[in-house]
C-alpha cells in the first residue's frame, strides 16, 4: 500500500493487490458518512492496474477507519446469519 | 440486515438478503467465485502411462476433478515454507490400473481420508487390453484467480428482488401477461377474472408482461436493497462455508488497510 496524497482534507492511497471487490464496497460505505464530501476509486488498467482510492472529507483518515470498521461489521453480520445453527 | 434462507443443502444455497448495498453483495460474489481456496490436483508424477492419452492431457483431466476440502487442515501453497510440496500443504492421490477397463475418479486413492473426489463416476482414462497407468497426483490449495479448477462454485449469482405492481383500474383481465410470461410468474384466475402473481421470485425482470399489456397496467421493478443470492458448490466445500470464508477474506482485506493507516 502506498500513500499518494496526504493533506488535511484529502487522502489518496494505492491499495496494492486489491480489486473492485474491496474498493467498491469501501467506497459505498464511505459515501454513507456525512463528513465525507467525495469518495472514489479508479483502476487504470484492467489487468495490471492497482486501485487508487480518493477521499475528500473533514478528516479523511478517521472516515476511512470508520468505513473499514463498518464494512468489517457487515461481513461479520452476513457470516453469522448464514452459518447453520 | 436480514437474511432469509430459501433452500439449503450440500450443493446449493439460496437466500434472500435485505437491507444491504449492492456493492457488498457483489464483493462477496466476486470473492466467492475466485478467491475462496479449494483443493485441486496441481502436479502429476507419471510412473507409467501406456494409455492413448498424452501425459499432459490426462494431468489436465485430473486437475478438473473436484476434491472434498478441509480448509483448516491444509496450508495454502504460498504460505508453507517447504518450497515445493509437503504433507502440510498437499495431499497425494494415486491412480493405478491395467486394461481393459476405464479408470474413474473413484479409482483415485487418497493418502488422506478427508480428501477424496466429490464424485466417483468421472471417467479419467480408457485403457485397452494390456495398457497400464500408474501415477501419483499432488493436490494443493489454490484460488480461482489462478486457474478455474480451484473455483469452489459452479455458479454464484444474485439478482434484485422483483416487485410487480398491477394497476387494477387499468387491468382488463385479458390474460395476455400470463400467456406471454416465459417464467410462469402470473396465473389467470378465470373464475375470479383476475390476474394473480403466483411465482414472484422466478421473475427475471424481462418486462415482457409490461410491454405486452395493452393498457400498460403492469410495472416491474427491481428493489435496490433486496436480493436473491444463489451459490452452487461443486462439492468441494459446502455452500455456507464458501460464503463464510468469503466474509472472512473480505474482513482480512479491510484489516490490511486498518493496519496500514
Amino acid at each position: 500500500m502506498k500513500i499518494i496524497k496526504d493533506e488535511k482534507k484529502e487522502l489518496e492511497i494505492e491499495i496494492t493487490g486489491e480489486s473492485h471487490s474491496l474498493c467498491n464496497a469501501l467506497r459505498t460505505v464511505l459515501m454513507e458518512d456525512k463528513n465525507v464530501e467525495a469518495a472514489a476509486y479508479a483502476i487504470d488498467h484492467p489487468i495490471i492496474g492497482q486501485p487508487r482510492l480518493y477521499i475528500k472529507a473533514k478528516n479523511p483518515r478517521q472516515s476511512l477507519k470508520k468505513a473499514v470498521k463498518t464494512l468489517q461489521k457487515r461481513c461479520e453480520e452476513v457470516k453469522e446469519l448464514v452459518k447453520p445453527v | 440486515m436480514e437474511i432469509e434462507i430459501i433452500s439449503q443443502d450440500n450443493q446449493e444455497l439460496v437466500f434472500r438478503i435485505e437491507g444491504v448495498e449492492v456493492s457488498l453483495v457483489n464483493a462477496l460474489r466476486r470473492i466467492v467465485m475466485v478467491e475462496v481456496p479449494t483443493l485441486a490436483i496441481e502436479e502429476v508424477l507419471f510412473l507409467k502411462n501406456e494409455a492413448r492419452i498424452f501425459d499432459e492431457a490426462l494431468a489436465h483431466r485430473l486437475g478438473m476433478v473436484p476434491l472434498t476440502t478441509d480448509l483448516e487442515a491444509i496450508t495454502p501453497r504460498g504460505e508453507c515454507d517447504c518450497g515445493d510440496h509437503c504433507s502440510r500443504c498437499s495431499v497425494s492421490l494415486t491412480l493405478k490400473g491395467k486394461g481393459p477397463k476405464t479408470l474413474y475418479s473413484g479409482d483415485l486413492e487418497s493418502s488422506d481420508p478427508q480428501v477424496k473426489p466429490v464424485l466417483d463416476t468421472i471417467p479419467l482414462v480408457k485403457l485397452q487390453k494390456g495398457e497400464e497407468v500408474e501415477l501419483e497426483a499432488i493436490a494443493q490449495l489454490g484460488t480461482g484467480i489462478e486457474h478455474a479448477k480451484w473455483q469452489p462454485t459452479t455458479t454464484c449469482a444474485y439478482k434484485n428482488y422483483p416487485q410487480i405492481t398491477i394497476d387494477q383500474d387499468k387491468c382488463e383481465a385479458c390474460g395476455l401477461c400470463a400467456q406471454q410470461c416465459p417464467r410462469g410468474v402470473y396465473f389467470f384466475d378465470e373464475k375470479e377474472n383476475k390476474i394473480q402473481v403466483v411465482d414472484l421470485e422466478n421473475c427475471s425482470m424481462c418486462r415482457t408482461c409490461s410491454k405486452d399489456c395493452p393498457n400498460q397496467a403492469i410495472t416491474v421493478e427491481g428493489l435496490g436493497d433486496k436480493f436473491i443470492f444463489r451459490i452452487e458448490s461443486d462439492g468441494s466445500l459446502p455452500p455456507w462455508e464458501i460464503l463464510t470464508t468469503a466474509c472472512d477474506i473480505l474482513f482480512q482485506k479491510a484489516e490490511k488497510i486498518l493496519d496500514y493507516l
